[in-house]
């Protein structure tokens, strides 16, 4: 196991142990599903209600970082900083209008040694960075859009 | 002092041995799974290019390694920014 795959690791049994429901998202959604990228950063989904606030408190408490902090005035998303890699906290939707019940409702459960980890559809990934339209995101998308061609085309022997 | 020297010898053989032969029985292993991993992305390859055939054959080597490679197999993929200003993963 790579030390990337050990912190995903660490993380996944992070969340478990605070009880905090979350949802893999983004580029490492995107790599869990078989995308050839890179990112520099993990992000996490959850719901917005004070209860997770609490528990997102407990989980930087537990992966021994920072406490969390705001992305921006504009935005509610926060970032856990001062582990190994920044960890984005993402509430209740992302980008093109995809919110946590949708996007749970077509994850998949990823083992990543003995934790596992609830992981974004990698359709959904795309949509999420089609909608968010930033030039990192739009950079991703050929590749991704390959990846899932690949993948239909090994389920189902059709390239769509 | 002999005898230090004789029983610090057969300490470090005691502890060495094991440790190589740990070292060549995961190499060993390392490398059946390569093969394996690679058997499968030829495969894969074989059967999945004609549907694909405007990907580039590069690109869909890296994605079938990609998807076939199972997780907690050593797969790296975040990039981490250096005081110097570059990357490394």
């Amino acid at each position: 196991m790579s030390s990337d795959e050990s912190f995903l690791q660490e993380v996944v049994a992070a969340l478990h142990r605070v009880g905090l429901e979350a949802l893999v998202v983004g580029s490492v959604a995107a790599v869990l599903n078989g995308a050839p990228v890179m990112t520099q950063d993990l992000d996490l989904l959850v719901r917005d209600t004070p209860k997770n606030r609490e528990k997102i408190a407990k989980l930087s408490a537990a992966l021994q970082i920072a406490a969390p902090v705001e992305v921006s005035e504009l935005s509610s998303s926060l970032t856990l900083l001062g582990g190994a890699l920044p960890i984005d906290i993402l509430f209740d939707a992302l980008p093109g209008g995809l919110t946590f019940e949708a996007l749970r409702s077509r994850s998949s459960r990823v083992q990543i040694g003995d934790s596992t980890a609830t992981v974004a559809e990698l359709g959904d990934v795309i949509a999420s960075k089609e909608a968010a339209g930033r030039p990192k995101d739009l950079a991703q998308l050929p590749i991704l859009r390959e990846t899932q061609r690949v993948r239909g085309a090994l389920k189902g022997g059709t390239s769509s | 002092m002999r005898l230090w020297l004789a029983l610090s010898f057969l300490l470090r053989r005691l502890n060495g041995f094991p440790c190589r032969g740990r070292l060549v029985w995961k190499a060993m292993d390392r490398l059946a799974e390569a093969e394996r991993l690679r058997g499968a992305v030829l495969e894969a390859r074989q059967r999945v290019a004609p549907l694909v055939p405007d990907i580039d054959p590069g690109d869909l080597l890296l994605i079938l390694q990609s998807l076939l490679r199972p997780i907690g197999t050593g797969r790296r993929f975040f990039l981490r920014r250096r005081d110097s200003g570059g990357y490394v993963f």
